[in-house]
């Protein structure tokens, strides 16, 4: 695992991520909006009144210059709801979260196509991209979108869709369709030409949250129809659902995740490495590791090496990525990330 | 302000507790709308939106200061947001990061239902999993619906799990784990076993 400055470290990453196991194993930070700390910048200096596309990629790159990860999420992220009229609050020190969820008023979705969600800010986010991939073409890009029932849940209002799950179907499956479309849309507008692979975050793709039975029927057929477009693109994509995979009575779960057919699964906080291994080994390259909130935010520093150790005691000689638990969001402490990838390398290094 | 979590599954018995032990001078959110029908209407009270599990720490963390700055209360009594089957030492773990110091977080209090304990606890589903770790990462665990339940049994399950904590059984007969509650929550004891996990 080297510093990630090397014109092999795109390539790397691809090759484990379609299934070629490493001792030099990648990493990946999906430092979503972690990146504004390294520059030490204002959130809503990057996103308003127009997106700046300079500044989001220069986060980026720092972040990277400091860390060395292998892949980047090529822009500074948000929700990107404006474009169907939801307003999301920028605070200046703060990560970016939704105020109004655009279509609360279900009647709102009528005033919209999913194709909609290529307004401005897209634009920018896309211009960011491209300004990474050519600043550093050496680093893979992984393009970062919502799941199927967390773009539900983010267009609708999470409360408001997990009340319709149980009092109006009919409602829940147009939104589930809108849902994919806006996520088709957003891969052809940003990942035609500017990433490596797409990232499905899907925190609210949760079999605790849904159940199973809702799970495998409401998130897996989207999982399924956007991998397959990804893939009629030349794009592999990792999955990321939050909640329970491991134990043996979600090994049912977990293997109708993987006949969605995607090439690398990134498992959540509390899940063990091998109960995922069970399932993943031969078919798909597994993603996560260190609990994003009680580890790496907290440390200290011990700790947390003690940690990538376990880890990678569990994880070594697989086919893996290295990341945490979730997504970097700005107030984690940019040294404890350091500690956690420096100690990654370390392992790697002393036994590769 | 002091903030104390009560956390556990849902029908465990977090709200019933609440509402026994919170005053006038307390604030008190719970993690849906039914639970804050079940507060007296003379306690200040609120909710947490559903929100994706990777924003709940976060969103926790907007309540206490929210609390903070418009409820002027000394305490603050809440549910975890969300499902209450995760996360609860996170979203505190977090609270602490990001709070300054401002925020004194009191020791994390688990409410589980007597039948859960009944059960065959160390199988490993999922429902298991979780009940394990919910006591693991308490400071003290309240035993709810406890009229029946052999005590010492019960007792050496949880110790098994987390040799630390402190085990309160609460049954409708008596008033002696409400007031041990009690007196956990208006002290100045600490998160303490969530910060030593790792």
């Amino acid at each position: 695992m080297n510093q990630g400055g090397g014109p092999d470290r795109r390539e790397l990453f691809l090759s484990v991520l379609s299934g070629s196991p490493s001792k030099d194993i990648p990493i990946f930070l999906r430092d979503l909006t972690l990146g504004l700390d390294a520059l030490n910048v204002d959130t809503d200096a990057v996103f308003g009144p127009v997106y700046d596309s300079k500044l989001s990629a220069a986060c980026v790159l720092e972040m990277q210059k400091r860390i060395g990860h292998d892949a980047v999420v090529g822009c500074i992220h948000t929700y990107s709801m404006e474009a169907f009229g939801g307003i999301t609050v920028y605070p200046a020190k703060g990560i970016p979260y939704q105020s109004d969820p655009p279509f609360a008023e279900i009647d709102r979705m009528e005033a919209y196509v999913p194709e909609d969600i290529c307004d401005g800010l897209l634009e920018g986010m896309r211009e960011s991209y491209r300004i990474v991939r050519r600043k550093a073409p050496h680093l893979a890009e992984i393009m970062n979108i919502s799941g199927p029932v967390n773009t539900a849940g983010n267009l609708r209002g999470l409360e408001a869709l997990m009340m319709d799950i149980i009092l109006d179907p009919n409602l829940v499956s147009g939104l589930l369709r809108f849902s994919e479309g806006v996520m088709r849309s957003t891969i052809e507008y940003i990942g035609a030409d500017c990433a490596d692979a797409v990232f499905i975050a899907a925190a609210s793709d949760n079999p605790d949250m849904l159940g199973l039975e809702e799970f495998m029927k409401m998130s897996l057929p989207g999982i399924r129809n956007v991998t397959n477009l990804c893939h009629e693109m030349g794009l592999p994509v990792i999955f990321h659902p939050h909640g329970l995979f491991s134990t043996e009575d979600r090994r049912e779960v977990l293997r109708a995740s993987l006949d969605a057919g995607v090439d690398g699964f990134q498992f959540a906080e509390d899940n063990t490495p091998s109960g995922i291994l069970r399932e993943t080994s031969g078919r798909c390259c597994v993603l996560g590791g260190l609990d994003a909130f009680n580890v790496l935010l907290l440390g200290p520093e011990e700790r947390i090496i003690r940690s990538v150790g376990s880890l990678l005691d569990s994880l070594f000689g697989e086919d893996y990525i290295m990341t945490c638990s979730c997504s970097l969001n700005r107030g984690v402490p940019i040294k404890n990330v350091k500690t956690m990838a420096d100690a990654a390398r370390s392992y790697c290094g002393g036994r590769a | 302000m002091r903030v104390v979590m009560i956390a556990g599954f849902p029908g465990s018995g977090k709200t019933t507790l609440i509402s026994r032990i919170a005053t006038p001078d307390t604030g008190v959110i719970v993690n849906n709308p039914e639970s804050a029908s079940l507060i007296p209407d003379n306690i200040r009270k609120a909710y947490f939106p559903l929100r994706s599990p990777c924003a709940r720490p976060r969103q926790f963390l907007h309540w206490i200061e929210k609390v903070h700055t418009e409820w002027y209360v000394d305490t603050l009594i809440a549910e975890p947001p969300g499902m209450c089957t995760e996360t609860s030492s996170r979203i505190l773990t977090q609270a602490i990061a990001f709070s300054n110091g401002r925020f004194e977080i009191g020791p994390l209090i688990t409410v589980v239902r007597s039948n859960v304990l009944e059960k065959d606890i160390t199988h490993d589903n999922s429902e298991n999993l979780r009940v394990r770790q919910q006591i693991c990462e308490s400071d003290i665990v309240v035993i709810s619906a406890a009229e029946t339940i052999n005590k010492d049994t019960a007792s050496d399950i949880v110790r098994d799990l987390n040799p630390d904590v402190e085990i309160l059984f609460l049954s409708s007969e008596t008033e002696e784990s409400i007031k041990k509650v009690h007196a956990a929550i208006f002290s100045e004891r600490v998160l303490t076993r969530a910060l030593n996990l790792f």
